[in-house]
Order: C-alpha cells, then sequence, then structure tokens
C-alpha cells in the first residue's frame, strides 16, 4: 500500500495518511481481514511522529473502515472499500460545496433531498 | 546451436567420461583381479566388490545420471528457463563421478592379486576426482553462456506513484502464497491422524519431517517489501530471513514483470545468472535492476506501485 505526504500542504498530517489508506481502499488494493502496514514502521519510513500514523489509524476506525486490535494491529474490516469510497465522494462533495459557496446547512437540504 | 551446445556438454561429455572408464577396463582387464577394493580405511582398503559388479553398478548410475541431467536441461531449455554453464558443469561433474571412482578402483588394483594389495586411497581418490572434475570443466566450457538479460526500459517507459516534488512516500506491501502457508498444518493433521489410526509408527522419523515441511512453507509462504526514501527492503518467509537492503545507488531502475510456476526454477530464494528472486508465488512480480547489472525480483501484490515509488524516488535523487 502506497501512503504519501505532502509537509507542505495545508492538510493535517494525520489525515493525509488517512487520505492514503482511503484511496487503497476505495481501488481495491485492501481487502477485508488484511493488515495495515505497523504504525512505527510508516512513521520512521515518512519521517513522522507515531501518534500522526495511530491519530490517521483512529479515524479511520471512528469511520468504520478499520478494526484496532490489540495484537494484529488495524486490521481493514469488512465493506471497507465501499465506505471509503463512500467517504472519498462525501468529501469531494465537501470541497466542492465549499468552492461554490453552499454553507453546511444547505448542503445537508441538498443530500436529504437527494436522499429520499 | 545453443541446444546442441547444451546437449553436448550434459549429454556427451559425461557419456564420454563414461566410455574412458569402460575403455580403461578394457584394456587393463588382464592385469586386474576379478574382486578390488572399492573403501579404505587409514590402514589400507578394508572393502571389496567383484570389478563386473562394480563396473556395472558405476556406469549404470553413471548413465541415469547422465540421461536426468540431459531431460532437465532440454525441458529447462524448451520452458524458456536460463541453465546457467556453472549447473551444467555441475550435472556434467556428478554424472562422471562414477566413471572416476571406477577408474580410481582399477588402477588401484593393476597387477594386484588381490584386493588387500590395493594401491593407496589417495591415488584411487586423485582418479575420481580428476576423471570427473575435467568432464565437468569440460561441459563448462562447451556449454553456451548465458543469454544477456533484456534491455532495460528507458525510463520514461518505465512505472510512476506520481510522487510531487516535496512529497515523502512509503510502499508496504507483499505477496502471500496461502496454500503453502496452511500447508504446514496440514501436514501436522495429517501426521496426527496417523499417529491416532497407526500406534505402532515410529514416531520421530515423521516428526522431524514434518517439522522440516513446517518451517519450509513458512520460511516460503510470504514476501515483504518496503519502499521509501531509504531504499527498498525486501524479505522473505514468515521470519523474514533472508533478507536483503538495496541502497537507491546501487538500483538504476524498477519495473513489473509476471513470474510463472516454472521461473527461477521454483519457489523461495532462487538465484541464477543475473537474477535474485524472493519468490512465493507465480504471477505479477517487482523486478529491480541493479547498477551491477543484477536484478532483484519479488512476487509482491500491487507491484506497478512499488516499481512506480521506486522510479520516482530515483528521479528525485538525480534532481536533487
Amino acid at each position: 500500500m502506497l501512503i504519501r505526504i505532502d509537509p507542505a500542504s495545508t492538510a493535517p498530517l494525520f489525515e493525509q495518511v488517512a487520505a492514503s489508506v482511503r484511496r487503497a481502499l476505495a481501488a481495491g488494493e485492501l481487502s477485508s481481514g488484511q493488515q495495515l502496514p505497523p504504525a512505527r514502521e510508516v512513521a520512521t519510513s515518512l519521517d513522522i511522529n507515531v501518534h500522526t500514523v495511530l491519530r490517521a489509524y483512529g479515524v479511520l476506525r471512528d469511520e468504520g473502515l478499520i478494526d484496532l486490535r490489540r495484537r494484529r494491529g488495524a486490521v481493514v474490516i469488512g465493506a471497507a472499500d465501499t465506505r471509503a469510497r463512500l467517504n472519498t465522494l462525501a468529501g469531494e462533495l465537501a470541497d466542492e460545496a465549499r468552492r461554490v459557496g453552499v454553507d453546511l446547512d444547505e448542503l445537508t437540504e441538498i443530500v436529504k433531498e437527494k436522499f429520499t | 546451436m545453443r541446444t546442441t551446445r547444451l546437449a553436448l556438454a550434459t549429454g556427451v561429455v559425461p557419456l564420454a567420461a563414461l566410455a574412458g572408464a569402460w575403455t580403461l577396463h578394457a584394456a587393463w582387464s588382464a592385469r586386474l583381479p576379478d574382486v578390488v577394493a572399492v573403501h579404505w580405511d587409514p590402514d589400507g582398503p578394508d572393502r571389496s566388490a567383484t570389478l563386473t559388479a562394480l563396473t556395472g553398478t558405476t556406469l549404470g548410475i553413471g548413465a541415469t545420471l547422465t540421461v536426468a541431467a540431459l531431460v532437465a536441461v532440454l525441458v529447462a531449455t524448451r520452458r524458456g528457463s536460463a541453465v546457467p554453464r556453472s549447473g551444467v558443469g555441475f550435472a556434467a561433474w556428478l554424472a562422471a563421478l562414477p566413471a572416476g571412482v571406477l577408474a580410481g578402483s582399477m588402477s588401484a588394483a593393476l597387477d594386484t592379486a588381490s584386493w588387500r594389495d590395493a594401491g593407496p586411497a589417495w591415488a584411487a581418490i586423485a582418479w575420481a576426482l580428476g576423471l570427473s572434475l575435467a568432464a565437468g570443466a569440460v561441459a563448462t566450457l562447451v556449454a553456451p553462456p548465458a543469454e544477456p538479460a533484456d534491455v532495460p526500459a528507458e525510463r520514461h517507459d518505465l512505472p510512476s506513484a506520481g510522487l510531487r516534488t516535496g512529497e515523502r512516500a512509503v510502499w508496504i506491501g507483499g505477496g502471500t502464497n496461502y496454500p503453502m502457508a496452511f500447508g504446514g498444518l496440514v501436514v501436522v493433521l495429517g501426521y496426527a491422524i496417523l499417529q491416532v489410526s497407526l500406534p505402532d509408527l515410529g514416531a520421530m522419523p515423521l516428526v522431524l519431517a514434518a517439522l522440516v515441511v513446517v518451517l519450509a512453507m513458512a520460511a516460503t509462504c510470504r514476501v515483504r517489501v518496503r519502499v521509501d526514501a531509504t531504499g527498498v527492503a525486501l524479505s522473505l518467509g514468515l521470519f523474514r530471513f533472508p533478507h536483503r537492503t538495496l541502497t537507491f545507488d546501487e538500483i538504476t531502475s524498477a519495473n513489473t514483470e509476471r513470474m510463472d510456476m516454472s521461473s527461477a526454477g521454483g519457489y523461495g530464494l532462487r538465484r541464477g545468472p543475473g537474477y535474485t528472486a524472493f519468490k512465493v508465488r507465480a504471477g505479477e512480480t517487482l523486478s529491480i535492476t541493479l547498477t551491477s547489472g543484477q536484478v532483484v525480483k519479488a512476487t509482491v501484490d500491487d507491484a506497478e506501485h512499488a516499481a512506480g515509488l521506486v522510479n520516482d524516488l530515483l528521479a528525485a535523487r538525480e534532481r536533487a
């Protein structure tokens, strides 16, 4: 799995790490039950703090994409690829709304309308 | 031409050694006893065999080894696998060794009335090694050199991960042969069933055999690769041994290829002319070309991204 960060970007590093994992999940590069690389190894390779990677893994757990287990580390859970794709699309939707000046309430209404 | 030279080296050269031993047998028959020494201890000859039996056994083994080596080499060539000259030389040496043993025993028994009067062991060993090593050397010279590696692709044809200036990245991945990983457990289960159903079965040899199989499978069921700014780290098996680290100073480029089941001659850590392969399955393979011309291969999933990142990090180093 490819994880990339841009230290010059305004996006927080943990969010960039999480975005890399989401992209890999959405592309089907990670399957259910597969382990993510150990946080310490990722942190060492990217020359960032291990807590940054752990925070990224925490975000992915909260999104229901991975499970954090004591002995096995971060493990992809079932249907994570579709959840990751949904999450990516939602991010793009939010970015586009900000770009055209649509606020959160208005965007929520649009989504509710489409959903029903 | 290439196949002809391989056939000459693997087949004709050892057969010539066997024929030479047979010719010596015919030429010395009047000077040899019916029984000759075949083994020596520090005090002299301690075991014997009839000359007829020794001749039949050694020439038979030599001929069998020659045919087996010839078939193996021709099949490998037909499948497109590289056959190293050193391998051909070794096969010829092994096939000619029985002829050397026969020649050694006969030379030690020349002009003696009994096998107990045979000459010293070193002379027999010198014959055995001399004849077989000569055959191996001739076969190595006759065998064609390994075909040159494919011309490396141009840099712009190589995969890229799209790494932008200033970005940092790591690729961590691997390949797993699940049948092999679980095969060891099946062996242990089979052993347990045998023990229960056949109480008289000797336990230890099977325990050891099962242990060897399990360890061998565990050692070759998984390959793991990490690509980051420091280089490429490769390791094999659940124990991550053997492992190898390549720095970008020794890497020229990376690409992907597909290996089939017989590529590199099997699974595990494979070495051949111009390549080292960390192979646990057939299929998608990361292929890293070194400045030495050697190619290091690893059968990993998503090899395209791994190769792309290697090329991008190389390009970033060139820009810096």
